[in-house]
């Protein structure tokens, strides 16, 4: 028992050795597509633009697979710590820190539980963006902190039918929420 | 002369093969047909990408094979009244949103086919009372096998579909059937989201990631079907249910799967007659209020039901098969109530690693020690004494068991007498 | 070696208390199998089997440490050890000699006990799944050595069996009942981010635990265990977990060989 007890003690110092030396920032973890569900919904997170994620204070990293879904987490969770957040670049997914992204909300974007934010690094391609596809809305972090978040099928269901199909190829998500309504 | 000749030769050929190609595609086949004409195509192969806009029938004659690499879908129907039968479709486009077959418009028919996909199997797309029935579907996880969108009132029955993403998704189609639908090897068997009073009736979805996902849809009927063996995956379940009000769960078998119903944040929902068998997890709430769960049977599972922050729950006449059962005014219900603590699932909310104790004779004894508070536990204050419905087995045979048992003592009764020897 | 495995074995063989361990075993087991006979299902991990392996996890590591501990106590207080120590005798070949022939014993009187409680079932008319018997038969049996070997190191520095009997009570408890209960306390106070490891770590210092894991995990149960563990299981659920199994029982086994012959050793010299 005493070689085990020392193995534990030694095991113990390494870890706080490795801990001391990784304690720069906080990073963004890695998603795992097989096992990674999102915190607020449980669907399974694909590896994509749309996928976010929280690093609590405490190293807990929680993912989400919509920005929204992200959001309605903070909401719900007002009193954890949260050290920082992440969103993906809409084009070339890198993580960005949430508060320096820039935001689009446009009804034509497809994304995974139908809240329709998408994020960007620059404001540049953001704005781009937002030039080519009309209805949409540009946003900051703040603003984003107080968009309203609706679904876009309440939207729908208050609109009635109508739509068209949409060419906006984006990566396969939970699902595509293929919606258009620019007409709005 | 003789070269004058020649040339009209070759003017003519030129003239006419194009035409007699064309003639041969099926596409002019469909160009040339009046509406309600049956097309019968002979067997072969036919690498083309056919669009079918009137109300035509095409049906094969043996095999009959459509093959597409495009990126358009091999088949795009549209209109009303299309009829394929017998029609077997490759398909290998690789786009986002590449499908072997496009379905809008109204009252088409798709019967006995078979699909081979990179991507997606079938797409609905706006339409209404299609039926697909009797067909097959593999994919490679990448696409939906059928995916409706904003389609109602469609009818999907007697479909086999193996290793898509989805088997059968739903979203925002409302009114919907699906019937008799075997899924297995996909990722979520059947999954709905902001789709409303659909109908999923004895569908057999197995050894998916998930049996079934209802996600915000209300007053659905999932009734007769059979979630079983969905346990692989870390997140595996036999039916999903988040955000959904006012639906049924009845009559379905749960066997085997790591959960057999997790519910989170759902209100008004009735489960009554289900068989919950042979799971990890029985059932598991979370934030799932005023919801009814009566005359389920639960059998064999190895936690059979837990529950956090939900309440208002009407739990009643269950039959848990590892409760205490007393029985003293013979009205087949026992006085004891069965309880269901939820201090694990409250440990490993919080810290999901302590998963690793899952029923860990430690954390038994931790449980019993640490009773939690009676509101916060999930009480059948009635269970049945009996089994709601019949539960059967399977046996090895015994000759096997016996020959095992036999050889057991004897290698040890050998041993035994060897080691008894005098040195 | 092989004199003291004999002599061992012929020794547990003969005593009165060996055959209590067959009413025991016989009695425990065959009623486990009737509550089987009376769940509807049979094979897999279902409550039965949980309540089988836990069972299983109470009485056997507590029986194994005592028989263990006490099969060098009893030999260190009767004076047989000191007799010994005049024979020019290898510590190893003793250690590995009472080991050997106390596990033969052990596993002869289970291995009949299994066979007399299935044939008792079979013949109430129960039936069982070939595949379910075999991961729990394997299962105890893993148990039962694991845990005579730690008795047996228990044993080589106790003087008396008094004090063998309380330590291998109080290693019991320490690694079976409140096991997860000090690692649950423990881990409560250290970082998040390190629960994950050390959890992973500790797993392999409590033998107990590590068999129940491969336990479930060989029922294709090992979903149970959640996220955290999927790198883990996606190891041992391969054929590569034969190889980390063998790995581990040999680090094991070298570890109790050389606390045990170092303890023996420095006892022999004072």
């Amino acid at each position: 028992m005493k070689k085990k007890l020392f193995s534990f003690l030694v095991l113990i110092g390494v870890l706080s050795m490795l801990a001391a030396c990784g304690d720069k920032e906080v990073q963004p973890v890695a998603i795992n597509e097989e096992t990674d569900t999102c915190a607020t919904c449980n669907m399974a997170v694909v590896d994509n633009q749309y996928a976010t994620q929280v690093i609590l204070e405490n190293g807990k990293s929680l993912i989400f697979d919509d920005l929204g879904c992200m959001y309605a987490w903070m909401n719900e969770n007002a009193d954890q710590k949260i050290s920082a957040e992440f969103v993906r670049d809409y084009d070339n997914k890198e993580w960005v820190s949430a508060d320096d992204a820039t935001y689009v909300y446009n009804q034509s974007v497809k994304t995974p539980m139908a809240y329709n934010v998408i994020s960007f690094e620059q404001k540049a391609d953001a704005e781009k963006f937002a030039a080519d596809h009309a209805g949409s809305t540009l946003m900051t972090a703040d603003e984003l902190a107080k968009h309203s978040w609706t679904q876009n099928h309440e939207m729908m269901q208050n609109m009635g039918e109508g739509h068209s199909h949409s060419e906006d190829g984006t990566e396969e998500s939970g699902h595509d929420m293929e919606q258009e309504n620019t007409s709005h | 002369m003789s070269q004058l000749k020649y040339m009209l030769l070759i003017l003519v050929l030129v003239l006419l093969l194009p035409g007699e190609t064309d003639a041969a595609t099926l596409q002019s086949k469909i160009e040339r047909a009046v509406p309600g004409e049956t097309i019968e195509i002979s067997e072969g192969i036919y690498e083309e990408n056919l669009v079918i806009t009137k109300p035509i029938t095409l049906k094969g004659q043996g095999k009959v094979l459509i093959r597409s690499c495009e990126e358009q879908p091999a088949i795009t129907i549209k209109g009303e009244h299309v009829s394929l039968e017998q029609i077997q479709v490759e398909y290998c486009g690789e786009g986002k949103e590449a499908t072997a077959i496009s379905i809008s418009g109204s009252k088409h028919q798709l019967t006995d086919f078979e699909i081979e996909t990179k991507r997606y199997g079938i797409r609905l797309d706006g339409a209404s009372e299609v039926n697909i029935q009797d067909g097959l579907i593999t994919g490679q996880r990448k696409g939906n096998g059928i995916d409706l969108w904003e389609s109602s009132h469609n009818t999907i029955q007697n479909m086999k579909i193996t290793r898509m993403q989805d088997g059968i998704y739903l979203e925002q189609s409302h009114q919907n059937t699906l019937r008799q639908n075997h899924i297995q090897g996909s990722r979520y068997g059947m999954h709905l989201m902001f789709a409303d009073d659909n109908v999923l009736e004895k569908n057999i979805a197995q050894y998916n990631m998930t049996g079934t996902m209802l996600m915000r849809v209300n007053r659905v009927q999932v009734v007769g079907n059979d979630f079983s063996y969905n346990r692989d995956n870390v997140n595996a379940q036999g039916l999903l249910i988040y955000f959904v009000e006012n639906s049924r769960i009845a009559e379905n078998s749960l066997t085997g799967n790591r959960v057999g119903i997790y519910m989170e944040t759902s209100e008004d929902n009735l489960m009554t007659n289900n068989k919950v068998m042979d799971n990890f997890i029985g059932v598991q709430f979370t934030k799932a209020n005023n919801n009814q769960l009566t005359r389920n049977t639960f059998v064999g599972n190895v936690n059979e039901a837990q529950a956090i922050e939900s309440s208002n729950n009407e739990v009643s006449h269950n039959y848990w098969d590892a409760s205490a059962k007393l029985d003293l005014k013979g009205k087949g219900e026992s006085i004891l109530p069965f309880v269901a603590d939820p201090y694990f699932l409250t440990l490993t909310a919080d810290v999901p690693e302590f998963q690793l104790f899952f029923q860990s004779p430690g954390v038994l004894l931790l449980q019993k020690m640490l009773k939690s508070p009676a509101d916060q536990v999930l009480t059948d204050e009635a269970p049945l004494m009996e089994t709601t419905m019949e539960v059967e087995r399977t046996e090895t045979s015994a000759s096997a068991l016996w020959a095992m048992s036999v050889g057991m003592i004897i290698v040890s009764t050998s041993l035994f007498i060897v080691g008894r020897k005098r040195v | 070696m092989w004199n003291i495995w004999r002599s061992e074995l012929r020794m547990t063989v003969r005593q009165r208390s060996y055959y209590s361990f067959l009413i025991l075993w016989v009695a425990v087991l065959s009623l486990l199998f009737l509550l089987q006979n009376s769940a509807p299902s049979l094979t897999g991990y279902t409550n039965m089997t949980g309540t089988v392996a836990n069972i299983a996890l109470y009485i056997i590591p507590l029986f194994m440490l005592i028989i263990g501990s006490f099969s060098i106590a009893n030999e260190i207080e009767n004076g047989q050890w000191r007799l010994l120590c005049t024979y020019p005798l290898f510590t190893l070949s003793y250690v590995i000699g009472k080991i050997g022939g106390q596990f033969t014993a052990q596993w002869i009187v289970f291995t009949f006990s299994f066979g007399i409680s299935m044939a008792i079932s079979l013949v109430i008319g129960g039936g069982f799944s070939m595949k379910w018997l075999w991961a729990i038969y394997l299962f105890s049996v893993t148990l039962l050595f694991i845990f005579l070997v730690i008795g047996v190191c228990i044993g080589s520095f106790v003087k008396t069996r008094w004090q063998a009997l309380s330590i291998s009570v109080m290693l019991w408890f320490f690694l079976i009942m409140i096991w997860p209960t000090a690692l649950i306390g423990i881990l409560g106070s250290v970082p998040y981010t390190w629960i994950a490891p050390l959890m992973n770590a500790l797993l392999f210092v409590n033998p107990a635990e590590l068999i129940r894991v491969a336990f479930v995990i060989s029922l294709d149960a090992g979903s149970v265990f959640g996220q955290a563990y999927d790198s883990l299981l996606s190891y041992l659920e391969t054929s590569l977990s034969i190889l980390i199994y063998i790995l581990y029982f040999i680090c094991f086994l070298s570890v109790s060989f050389l606390f045990s012959m170092g303890m023996l050793e420095w006892r022999k010299r004072r």
